[in-house]
């Protein structure tokens, strides 16, 4: 065969790993009947995630190219969401696994899902060309309308899906029309030659330019789920059974942000002269920006207070934390940006434990209602214990790596002239966050035990509960490796 | 395009698509004749000798009849169905070859409406449009059994589309070209010495493909479940009288001339007489003009085999049932058709490849 | 474009035939008007108000057969350019043939996938 192609496709080996494990997937549910309900598809889920993961470090080891004419692109930035969607997915997979929620539904295609969204968001991440990007938001987003409608005799995960799928193909058609502006404007698609353009008419920006910016991000906010795209999550997160939920939570959150790292600082450049982002209106954009940040805290942050479902309350609360990871975009230098690399490792690990924790009390006792979690704390002391974890990060409490997140977030939006606001504001926030939190958390342990509930965490999910604990607590102290390690992943797009 | 250009291509279109029409009627009269013969009766015999009037005395009642209109049907889709059946019918003709040149007024005029470079994907496109007046005539007419009747044949109008798709494939690798007319010129002369150069020696599964799925999409007897429906209950076109009624069997008998046409093209030579090249034939003949008469003469002689063919399957065997119909479609049809063009391109690789 | 135009040609005079035959129905058919006429035919049975209503629930198999349709006409879409190219880049290799075979493997899952699952049955 050519040998250029074989070159290219062996630097998209770890998505070609993932094709193949479908393929896998596929073949044994149609051959084998009893698999459906056994632990296979886990085993293989993992085998895939296992074998992406080593792809990926053997793919990491080249150099930065952008390969396959202008579409795809391998960089450590690459590698780095590569690892987050690796590990999402099989965690995803294990918390789907142990819930009782998807007990009667066909895990195999539920396998198959996952797999393929994670496929979808590793192109998302790894995409230097437009329709490349549409290819993977759209794989994800439709896939997602399957996965959260996948209890299909639940009407509430039907109707989370409808409105799922409604507000996707609205905010899809949002973006194709910047697109198409941009096509217009540029005549190219790809990520570099809009970026030429760009610095080539530095002067005299068209009108039409930050239009077509403002229409893409409403496409790519609404993945990340930031104001004003944001209305879907909390009734999605809400009807979706809780495994699901969980893993929209971080994962596509993740890919969205890649999304928009990756195609952003493509076409602006940040001065630091002058604290503003040249191309494209400058200081305008940098406000705009920071008022749609400051705008998705609040939201997300103020909602959450009077919410008695506690998946309702942890979809508000990821809004609140899409705020705080959007103002590291702000200072377009490493230090920013890797702050919101760093931010999505702690959260992917405290939220996926959050959620994980809401599924095993949803399964125990039917419902994920405040009152549900009343004295859990006692009859079941680790996963008390983790949540108090879990949570203390997600409010941004020292010694964990939620604060360690915030610190890094914050500290960047304050070396930034003019935006001392902003840091303000996160930091009140927090503050606010933290009182729901605490809800939780007084019903954990504070509003005494219930007589004869004495249940026990079976070893499957205390696992996964400690094992995603400990990390949140590591990197709360031990934190400089890994920000070596996002920061490397970050310079190789700057 | 000048005046005489213009006038030349107008007349040209007009004469082939009367000559398309004209099957209708003798298409009615083979095919009651054809039953007759294979059901030992006489057929019909009084209007005329044989019974050659009998189409006119059909178009003639057709012409005459009321035209019932219920109260509740959808004025606009009602009116709309027979139209949009009969349109994407006339527009196929547009892609067939029926001969070669013509040498007249100095010019060189193809025997052809359209010679288009992408004939086969026109056929193909156009083809699909069919399923709208079904849909449109089954809706309108504010009848559960019409409804019901639209549904299951466009379902499997649109079940038997994919078929035809593959296999068109499956010729597009085989010559190369999509035009129709660059297919025809491949298969000129001799093959092997004492074969004609047709291209079902190349692409038997293709064939076979194509012609199931052609039933099939041309409503014909054994896939005609609609259309049992209209002698049973009801389908889509129960609600119609005289001449739009009339015009859903037009467009049927439409249909089946330029499926056999699209057959005789792709697997049969076209307009060529087998075994014999077109420069032999001019140089007997003289006059290009006459060797054309020859090939239209041929090309009808093709076509008309065919069509007989068709009239003797639909006589013969019994019809299916609409899961049976669905199931040759997805499960026996599609994977023949794909498996075909992976074997094609296979062993095209092997004898042609590096 | 000059290639088209004889099909704008043929669309005129197909539009002009669809129109005379209405036209010739509506001259030459009589008129008779009887209450009878005005309901839908319903095998015998009368409907006293002469209006039928066919706006039934819709069943949910024929659209699973359209949207599967859907599917394997793009693929069928997407063969059809790669076979109008697949025999002259024969010479330079087996790329074609190998991006062909890997395409079709995952149409055969999809087909397998939807027999396994007897999405097609519509009855």
């Amino acid at each position: 065969m050519n040998g250029e192609i074989v070159q290219n496709l062996k630097l998209l080996s770890p998505e070609l790993v993932l094709v193949f494990f479908l393929v896998v997937l596929f073949t044994v549910d149609s051959i084998w009947e009893q698999t459906r309900k056994n632990f296979v598809p886990l085993a293989v889920v993992f085998a895939a995630c296992l074998l992406g993961t080593v792809a990926t470090c053997w793919v990491s080891k080249t150099a930065p190219t952008v390969f396959f004419s202008g579409l795809v692109a391998n960089d450590n930035f690459s590698a780095f969401f590569r690892y987050v969607f690796l590990f999402s997915c099989a965690a995803g997979m294990y918390l789907a696994f142990g819930s009782k929620e998807l007990e009667k539904q066909n895990r195999m295609e539920f396998a198959l899902l996952i797999v393929c969204v994670t496929f979808g968001m590793s192109l998302m991440a790894i995409s230097t060309h437009l329709l490349m990007l549409y290819i993977g938001i759209e794989t994800v987003s439709i896939l997602s309308f399957v996965m959260a409608g996948f209890k299909s005799e639940d009407l509430r995960a039907s109707e989370a899906s409808f409105k799922y799928f409604i507000f996707g193909a609205f905010a899809s058609a949002l973006m194709l029309y910047g697109f198409s502006l941009l096509y217009g404007l540029t005549g190219s698609l790809q990520y570099g030659e809009i970026a030429q353009y760009v610095q080539a008419n530095l002067g005299n920006m068209p009108y039409l330019l930050p239009l077509s910016l403002i229409l893409v991000y409403s496409g790519l906010a609404y993945k990340i789920s930031a104001f004003p795209m944001h209305f879907w999550t909390p009734d999605v997160y809400e009807g979706a059974p809780t495994p699901v939920a969980s893993f929209f939570s971080v994962a596509p959150k993740a890919a969205g942000l890649a999304a928009i790292l990756r195609f952003f600082l493509d076409i602006l450049s940040y001065d630091a002269a002058s604290g503003s982002w040249k191309a494209i209106g400058g200081e305008q954009l940098v406000s705009v920006v920071a008022v749609l940040s400051a705008i998705t805290m609040t939201v997300g942050n103020l909602s959450a207070i009077g919410q008695n479902s506690v998946k309702r309350m942890l979809a508000y609360s990821s809004i609140a934390h899409v705020g705080y990871m959007l103002m590291g975009i702000l200072t377009l230098d490493t230090f920013g940006l890797g702050a919101i690399l760093f931010y999505i490792i702690a959260y992917c690990a405290m939220n996926f434990g959050a959620f994980w924790v809401v599924s095993i009390v949803a399964d125990l006792k039917g419902s994920d209602r405040l009152d549900a979690f009343r004295g859990l704390g006692w009859s079941m002391p680790i996963l008390g214990v983790t949540m108090v974890i879990f949570l203390a990060s997600l409010a941004g409490i020292p010694m964990f790596s939620g604060f360690i997140g915030k610190m890094l977030i914050f500290g960047a939006i304050v070396k930034t002239p003019g935006l001392l606001w902003l840091a303000v504001l996160g930091v009140l926030n927090s503050v606010v966050s933290l009182y729901y939190y605490a809800k939780i958390l007084r019903e954990l342990w504070l509003e005494g035990r219930e007589p004869g509930t004495a249940s026990e965490l079976s070893i499957y999910h205390g696992v996964a509960l400690v094992g995603l604990a400990i990390p949140t607590v590591v990197l709360g102290l031990w934190f400089a490796p890994v920000i070596h390690f996002v920061e490397r992943s970050i310079a190789t797009i700057l | 395009m000048d005046l005489t250009e213009l006038s030349i291509v107008s007349i040209k279109t007009l004469l082939i698509y009367v000559a398309f029409i004209q099957v209708v009627p003798v298409m009615i009269w083979v095919e009651r004749k054809g039953a007759a013969l294979i059901q030992d009766r006489p057929g019909p015999n009084r209007v005329g000798p044989f019974g050659v009037f009998q189409p006119i005395a059909d178009a003639l009642k057709f012409l005459f009849k009321e035209d019932p209109v219920p109260k509740e049907v959808n004025r606009l889709l009602y009116n709309l169905g027979p139209f949009l059946i009969l349109l994407p019918s006339s527009l196929i003709i547009a892609a067939i070859p029926v001969g070669d040149r013509v040498e007249l007024f100095g010019r060189d005029i193809l025997l052809q409406v359209a010679d288009i470079d992408v004939a086969l994907l026109f056929f193909l496109s156009i083809s699909s449009l069919g399923v709208y007046g079904i849909l449109f005539g089954g809706w309108a007419s504010n009848n559960k059994y019409s409804l019901l009747g639209a549904m299951r044949s466009s379902s499997q109008v649109i079940s038997y589309e994919i078929p035809i798709a593959l296999s068109a494939a499956n010729a597009v690798m085989f010559y190369g070209t999509f035009s129709l007319r660059q297919m025809v010129m491949q298969q000129e002369g001799v093959l092997l010495g004492f074969l004609p150069n047709w291209g079902i020696w190349f692409q038997p599964i293709g064939f076979l493909v194509l012609f199931v799925a052609l039933f099939a999409e041309t409503n014909r007897l054994p896939f005609d479940l609609p259309e049992s429906e209209a002698e049973l209950v009801g389908g889509y076109h129960t609600e119609y009288g005289s001449m739009k009624f009339a015009a859903f069997f037009m467009a049927e008998y439409i249909n089946l001339a330029t499926a056999s046409a699209l057959l005789v093209t792709l697997f049969f030579g076209g307009w060529h007489v087998p075994w014999l090249s077109d420069s032999w034939l001019l140089l007997k003949l003289g006059s290009q003009n006459v060797v054309a008469l020859v090939q239209v003469a041929m090309f009808l002689a093709k076509i008309s085999v065919l069509l007989c063919i068709f009239v003797w399957v639909r006589w013969t065997v019994p019809r299916f049932r609409f899961d049976q119909l669905m199931h040759l479609a997805w499960g026996n049809l599609i994977p023949l058709g794909l498996a075909n063009i992976i074997v094609t391109a296979i062993l095209l690789y092997f004898f042609e490849g590096r | 474009m000059e290639a088209f135009l004889p099909i704008g040609i043929l669309f005129l005079f197909a539009v002009m035939l669809c129109a005379g035959i209405y036209v010739l129905t509506n001259l030459l058919g009589p008129r008779i008007f009887q209450k009878n006429k005005l309901s839908t035919y319903e095998c015998g049975v009368q409907n006293p108000l002469f209006e039928t209503n066919a706006r039934l629930p819709f069943k949910f198999r024929f659209y699973l057969v359209a949207v599967i349709f859907l599917l394997f006409d793009v693929e069928g879409a997407f063969f059809l350019p790669w076979a109008l190219v697949y025999r002259e880049s024969l010479q330079l290799g087996a790329n074609l043939l190998i991006a062909m075979l890997v395409f079709s493997v995952f149409i055969i899952l999809g087909l397998i996938y939807v027999f396994q699952n007897n999405y097609l049955n519509v009855d």
